[in-house]
């Protein structure tokens, strides 16, 4: 078996082992992105000299642990790609806008500190939709990402740069934020596994904010041990964020092999019906049969405040995303524009010219939604709206165990062709609801259509973590689809 | 609700954002259609629901009261367009 194509935790037991050494890997990955990554893009940012003083960091520290008889971290030595809207410190950190372009953030994201105190290895910063807010990859300023599967079509996004290099075999895991489902649906699109954990499971303490009550930082990886593994590293209270859960969250790797015998999946009715490509409908259908082969039991359910998440999900993402950019106002860091006369003029050329078009828009219906006058009719109902899939939610998930729904009404759509705003956000249909009550969910490959992957999303509940990957773990174990390869990168096509 | 290009140009204004004429109408148009997706909701009767503005039920985390490590000042401002003498630097707003 080549390298490249090495789940993470096999990687980590052969530099565990002996067999492979931390910097031995860093290299063998970074000349991977250097072959393949001018075909795909996923990448903004390398940096030799970061990741491979890392790797021979890390390298030192499990000699040392070994020595000493003590337990080295699961995933010690193992290379990780960042999404670049995670601060690193003495790395640029540019959340793909103009805006960012020459920000060197002073200090690290929690979730970043946790890998390196985990012996993890920084990769690269991976491309993505400005400030996250896209579902293709194509709102990046500095270009778009190309799907491994297909590179006349989009990654999906926001995190299609971090889901193209897990899926091209260039990095053996990857890290998202997922808002509306910016780490599932570029999953889904790229044939790979990725999970969005529980609001408050992840510290989002120097993750940029989008929607401070939606984004979560999760990961991405080609099996859903590997995804366990890497959540189990990053997860945890962290006073720096105050709304990061301070609970014992319950072990996801250990017990990942635990048979699902039993278990019981509700398949909301609202995500199977219209607007979901007959394709992926079949390919979700024969999946749900492979769970029943599992020992699970299948059971349609109704959440009928599904039909109004995708409303609710534009008013209170772009309401707290017109909050959240307020801070870009050319003083503190970031871009400014020259020759301002004065602090109006400073603030308003700054914002125009280092701000995107995208980034514009959800700002434009932030302001618009929060507007007296507006506020009760549109932001104070999405709040109501709110409590109602939540309540929704909590009603399923009292019945059935997890629920399963496609991850995407469609697979991966071509470069340029959503011209318009709502078809675009029609890509968010079935996974902005679960950031809307908080809930985790997870999201892994159920089959392919003409060439293209397509996923199945499990959603569980809250700090359920575990049930999700276990099903994604077992479906794993008697499926290929996460294995195949795009043609792109060595080992054939699917 | 419909949305006129004065109205995009008034909200661009308050969120400090110049909309050129030659964007205008495209942008217009764009927020149209966000206007009208999220109009989706304005019909339903929600007054009985109450509004959730944040799905964790927690209220006032506390942290101990001391002192976190801070950035020294040069670092704090690394990442500033323009510092002098140790501040950030804006066009006079003071006469």
């Amino acid at each position: 078996m080549k390298l490249f194509t090495m789940p993470a935790l096999m990687l980590a037991r052969k530099i565990h082992e002996g067999s492979l050494t931390a910097p031995e890997v860093a290299e063998a990955f970074l000349g991977r992105v250097k072959e393949l990554d001018p075909k795909i893009g996923a990448f903004l940012l390398t940096d030799r000299a970061w990741t491979l003083e890392a790797a021979e960091r890390a390298q030192r520290r499990i000699d040392a642990l070994k020595a000493e008889g003590k337990p080295v971290p699961p995933l010690a030595g193992v290379p990780v790609a960042l999404k670049d809207n995670l601060c690193t410190r003495g790395v640029a950190t540019t959340c793909a806008s103009r805006m960012l372009e020459n920000f060197t953030p002073p200090y690290d994201a929690t979730a970043v500190e946790r890998l390196f105190e985990s012996l993890m290895v920084p990769l690269g910063k991976c491309n993505m939709d400005e400030f996250a807010m896209g579902s293709s990859t194509e709102y990046s300023a500095f270009g778009p990402t190309r799907n491994p599967w297909d590179p006349s079509r989009v990654p999906g996004g926001s995190s299609g740069g971090s889901a193209a290099a897990v899926a091209a075999r260039m990095a053996p895991l990857a890290l998202g934020t997922d808002t509306g489902g910016s780490i599932r649906q570029p999953a889904s699109f790229c044939g790979v596994t990725g999970l969005k954990p529980t609001y408050g499971a992840v510290s989002r303490f120097g993750a940029v904010a989008y929607a401070s009550s939606l984004d979560q930082i999760g990961p991405i990886g080609r099996t859903a041990a590997d995804c366990a593994a890497l959540f189990e590293v990053v997860r945890g209270r962290d006073e720096r964020d105050a709304t990061s859960a301070d609970i014992d969250q319950p072990a996801c790797l250990r017990d990942i092999g635990a048979p699902l015998d039993g278990m019981k999946i509700g398949v909301p009715s609202q995500y199977m019906g219209e607007g979901i490509a007959p394709a992926v409908r079949q390919a979700v259908e024969a999946a749900l049969s492979r769970f029943r082969e599992l020992g699970c039991s299948v059971t349609e359910v109704s959440i009928p405040a599904l039909d109004y998440a995708l409303p609710a999900y534009y008013i209170l993402s772009c309401a707290e995303a017109g909050s959240n950019l307020s801070r870009f106002d050319g003083v503190r860091y970031g871009y400014r524009a020259q020759g301002a006369g004065d602090i109006d003029e400073l603030y308003l050329r700054t914002r125009s010219e280092g701000f995107g078009a995208e980034v514009k828009r959800r700002i434009l219906l932030g302001t618009y939604v929060l507007c007296a006058g507006y506020y009760d009719e549109y932001y104070k109902k999405a709040l109501r709206m709110r409590s109602l899939v939540k309540a929704g939610y909590e009603k399923a998930l009292g019945s059935a165990d997890i629920l399963m729904t496609p991850t995407a009404p469609i697979p991966a759509f071509g470069i340029g062709e959503k011209v318009d705003e709502l078809s675009m956000c029609m890509a968010d249909i079935c996974t902005v609801s679960v950031n809307i009550a908080g809930l985790p969910a997870i999201s892994f490959p159920c089959g392919f259509t003409d060439g293209l992957p397509v996923g199945l999303q499990a959603i569980g509940r809250p700090f359920g973590e575990a049930a999700l990957l276990r099903a994604a773990h077992a479906y794993q174990q008697i499926t290929d689809w996460h294995v195949r390869v795009p043609a792109l990168s060595e080992g054939g096509r699917a | 609700m419909s949305v006129t290009p004065e109205q995009v140009k008034k909200l661009a204004h308050l969120a400090r954002l110049e909309i050129r004429d030659d964007e205008l109408a495209a942008m217009t148009r764009d927020m149209e259609q966000l206007v009208a997706l999220a109009d989706r909701l304005t019909a339903l009767d929600l007054s009985q629901t109450p509004p959730m503005d944040h799905v964790l039920p927690r209220a006032n985390v506390l942290r101990d009261d001391a002192e976190p490590v801070e950035f020294p000042r040069e670092q704090a401002l690394s990442g500033a367009p323009e510092a002098v003498d140790g501040c950030f630097t804006v066009p006079r707003v003071v006469e």
